[in-house]
């Protein structure tokens, strides 16, 4: 999977995704996510706009990538999910931790 | 191996795709197939209803690879009168898994503390939470799992 990064600015890294973040492309995902938390970039933003699919593995890896940045004393956020996204993320509950932001500006503005 | 579509018999239901597919492509060949699928229906079903069943589908295809480990895995997609049926079948181990899903609102009851938040476990939850029906039987060495979603 293509994973693109944009330090937005000073304090938060944009992760870009690209296609689906599924049982395939979960383990990569995970290891960039731990990656930057582990360079000192605990402050995230996960754009979904490029992102086609997410299953249950993707979830899973995004909720890991949650809990090492805020470890870190940092956070995540994701942004522009599409309908899928916002599908499996209602039909779990996990919108109640993974508050989905419309835009990567209002996702960056909640830091 | 690219998923395969064949004519459908006079006896079959109206309209049907089914592929088959090696462990390195099977997600790519199941989202294929149900690209194909939605494409030869007349009327095909809204999105959100499409997103659902399409959800529940590739947790199942996960969950096939990821527990039986088969080398290859049959899969077919039907629609009958009032309702779409997706078929695997697979000749991987046995489904060990428990017989219902952890309770992911009961796991949401505890998120005071997120490191107990699970990374694992959902997929038959959604995929239950998908469609009307999700049922996994073993027949001799086969796995064999039934979707069914009403339109």
């Amino acid at each position: 999977m293509q994973i693109d990064l944009q330090q937005a600015h000073e304090r938060v890294t944009v992760l870009a995704p690209k296609g689906r973040l599924d049982m395939s492309s979960a383990p990569a995902f995970r290891e960039r996510v731990k990656q930057l938390v582990e360079s000192g970039s605990a402050q995230l933003v996960v754009d979904l706009g490029e992102v086609t699919f997410v299953d249950s593995s993707g979830l899973g890896a995004v909720i890991g990538g949650l809990k090492v940045a805020r470890q870190a004393g940092g956070d995540l956020r994701i942004a522009r999910p599409n309908q899928q996204v916002l599908l499996v993320l209602d039909l779990t509950s996990l919108n109640r931790v993974l508050r989905p932001y419309g835009t990567l500006e209002e996702a960056l503005a909640s830091f | 191996m690219e998923p395969s579509k064949k004519p459908s018999p006079a006896s079959d239901p109206t309209v049907y795709a089914e592929g088959c597919t090696a462990a390195s492509d099977h997600l790519d060949a199941v989202h294929a197939t149900l690209a194909r699928f939605w494409g030869g229906l007349s009327t095909p079903p809204d999105e959100q209803w499409r997103l659902r069943f399409e959800v529940a589908v590739s947790e199942i295809a996960a969950n096939i690879v990821e527990h039986a480990r088969p080398p290859v895995m049959f899969f077919r997609l039907t629609s009958i009168a009032g309702c779409v049926v997706a078929e695997f079948r697979d000749a991987g181990q046995g489904w060990n898994g428990p017989p219902e899903p952890a309770n992911v609102l009961d796991e949401l009851d505890e998120l005071a503390a997120l490191e107990r938040l699970a990374e694992r476990g959902r997929g038959l939850t959604l995929a239950r939470r998908s469609v009307d029906e999700v049922e996994y039987e073993r027949v001799g060495t086969s796995n064999h799992w039934r979707l069914m979603k009403r339109l």
